[in-house]
């Protein structure tokens, strides 16, 4: 992660929303950053592939009923 | 590999691409820049994906793309895998993607956590991830390890087993807002020893865990 410095910076999309800047690598300008954050581009004409992925919190009961199921057999 | 950017905020468009976000939840969102286009062969992918199951066990529980519509015709199941491939570049983005997320859930204490990773048509090795995240810092945080480990096993590098004392201290750090921030201290608190505190400590200031992001 050499040559990347933090950032603070807040500017508003194009939506209204308020958009904080976290990080920026030294190899790009603010404008170039902006550009990379606020999305102006239609998703379908952007992104050639998108895949999803989700984590949840196991339920106490989730854990009980899987042990319960393993010592039954 | 790299990061070109990082930004925090609510990103309207994504619930057009994902419609089971959490709607008043924000998002990370991460350019990954330079990703490697050969992407990994099915012995590296599963290697990797133990060895980092090491390190976040529960990412053998994710979902990852089921009962998802646009998910792509091309992808492939590994026996005993909860991450799918698709042979591309967007595998080492998406495992990334992954980690980011179990750490939202296990340091960040989110009950539930989803993610995006979308690949650019041009450049190519260009990927914007979407995770939804309540805490910037911890976000902040998880891209950068995240980016760090993936980029260290794909050169090949085991990964040091001393790595899971940064995500203890993280994890220490997010339930113990007020405690120590002094190694020595720290040691005695966790009953570590100096050097893993140390270590723990300098990992957690590089990648910018106490970066103040309100």
């Amino acid at each position: 992660m050499k040559g990347c410095k933090i950032v603070r910076t807040l500017h508003i999309n194009e939506s209204g929303n308020r958009i904080k800047n976290l990080f920026v690598s030294d190899e790009i300008s603010r404008k170039e950053a902006a550009e990379l954050v606020n999305d102006s581009e239609p998703f379908s004409s952007k992104y050639r592939i998108v895949l999803n992925c989700k984590s949840e919190r196991r339920k106490a009961g989730e854990h009980r009923k899987l042990t319960v199921g393993i010592g039954s057999d | 590999m790299k990061i070109l950017a990082i930004a925090y905020g609510h990103f309207p468009k994504v619930f057009k691409l994902y419609s089971r976000f959490q709607p008043d939840v924000g998002h990370l969102k991460v350019v990954l820049d330079d990703v490697p286009s050969d992407g990994f062969d099915q012995a590296d992918f599963v290697a990797t994906y133990r060895q980092l199951a090491t390190f976040f066990p529960s990412i053998t529980e994710h979902s990852c793309c089921e009962e998802w519509e646009s998910a792509p015709l091309f992808i492939r199941e590994e026996q005993g895998v909860s991450i799918k491939r698709v042979g591309e570049s967007a595998d080492v983005a998406h495992l990334i993607e992954h980690v980011i997320v179990d750490m939202q859930v296990n340091i960040g204490g989110m009950q539930r956590c989803s993610g995006l990773t979308c690949g650019w048509r041009d450049p190519e090795n260009r990927f914007d991830l979407f995770v939804e995240c309540i805490d910037s810092r911890i976000g902040l945080f998880a891209a950068q390890f995240a980016v760090y480990l993936v980029s260290r096993m794909l050169s090949k590098r085991k990964l040091s087993g001393r790595y899971k004392f940064v995500l203890q201290l993280a994890k220490y750090f997010t339930e113990n807002p007020e405690a120590h921030t002094n190694a020595r201290a720290l040691s005695t608190e966790l009953n570590w020893s100096v050097g893993n505190a140390e270590m723990a400590m300098s990992r957690l200031h590089k990648f910018g865990f106490f970066h103040a992001t309100s």
